[in-house]
């Protein structure tokens, strides 16, 4: 958690959001895997100007975000997450 | 008779539960659905998993492991309701959401559609994990 604040994760900027790209990818809140594509390292939602994701995306994203916390399948925050 | 609905519940069971136990504890839920008029379209229950933060049991202390379940299923409201006053209640169930993934209840096509998660949602989990995002260090 101490030195993670430095090290940033790569965003590779994207002209097209995910979801309308590739049909297949679907938002769910039961993979975390796929939401942490959309998390900060403190496991804030990234705005979707930097994910390029489309708005009627964003907003299925926030919830599927938030349900996937209620159930403890991704952090809240990093202060109070699991270490790996 | 009332209208049944597509609804997917998702919960967490505590870790020291056996194979037996926990077939007995998701056969419940099952029976409760069928009581109720409704029909169950799919169990799947994950391995055991790590959970993202310590999660609190009312009788049990903290838990960072956990059986995750998926029950789909067509039911009426008062099924739903009655599901979840019994998930309430069970020392065994940590956590558990309901998600309405369409008004219409078709079995057939229960594998295709696209789940709508606005749609409904409760969720019932130890308060102090529940911390709302704090800002700033
Ligand atoms: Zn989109």
């Amino acid at each position: 958690m101490a030195n993670g604040r430095y090290r940033r994760r790569i965003y590779v900027r994207r002209k097209v959001c995910r979801f309308c790209a590739d049909k297949q990818m679907k938002i769910d809140y039961k993979d975390p895997d796929t939401l942490k594509h959309f998390i900060t390292e403190r496991g804030k939602i990234l705005p979707r100007r930097i994910t390029g994701t489309c708005a009627k995306h964003q907003r299925r994203l926030t919830t599927a975000i938030k349900q996937a916390r209620i159930m403890a399948l991704i952090p809240f925050t990093s202060g109070h997450a699991l270490q790996d | 008779m009332t209208k049944l609905r597509c609804y997917e519940t998702f919960f967490l069971l505590v870790p020291g539960l056996n194979d037996d136990e926990r077939s007995s504890v998701i056969e419940r839920y099952q029976k409760i659905i069928k009581d109720y008029g409704g029909q169950v379209v799919s169990t799947d229950p994950w391995p055991l998993r790590k959970l993202a933060y310590r999660v609190a049991s009312k009788t049990q202390g903290y838990f960072t492991h956990g059986y995750y379940v998926v029950l789909e299923y067509g039911s009426t409201g008062e099924g739903v309701a009655e599901l979840q006053r019994n998930m309430r209640l069970d020392e065994n169930v940590l956590k558990f959401i309901t998600i309405k993934k369409d008004d219409e209840f078709a079995p057939e096509k229960v594998e295709s559609d696209q789940p709508e998660p606005a749609a409904a949602q409760e969720a019932e989990s130890a308060p102090e994990e529940e911390a709302s995002e704090k800002e700033g260090e």
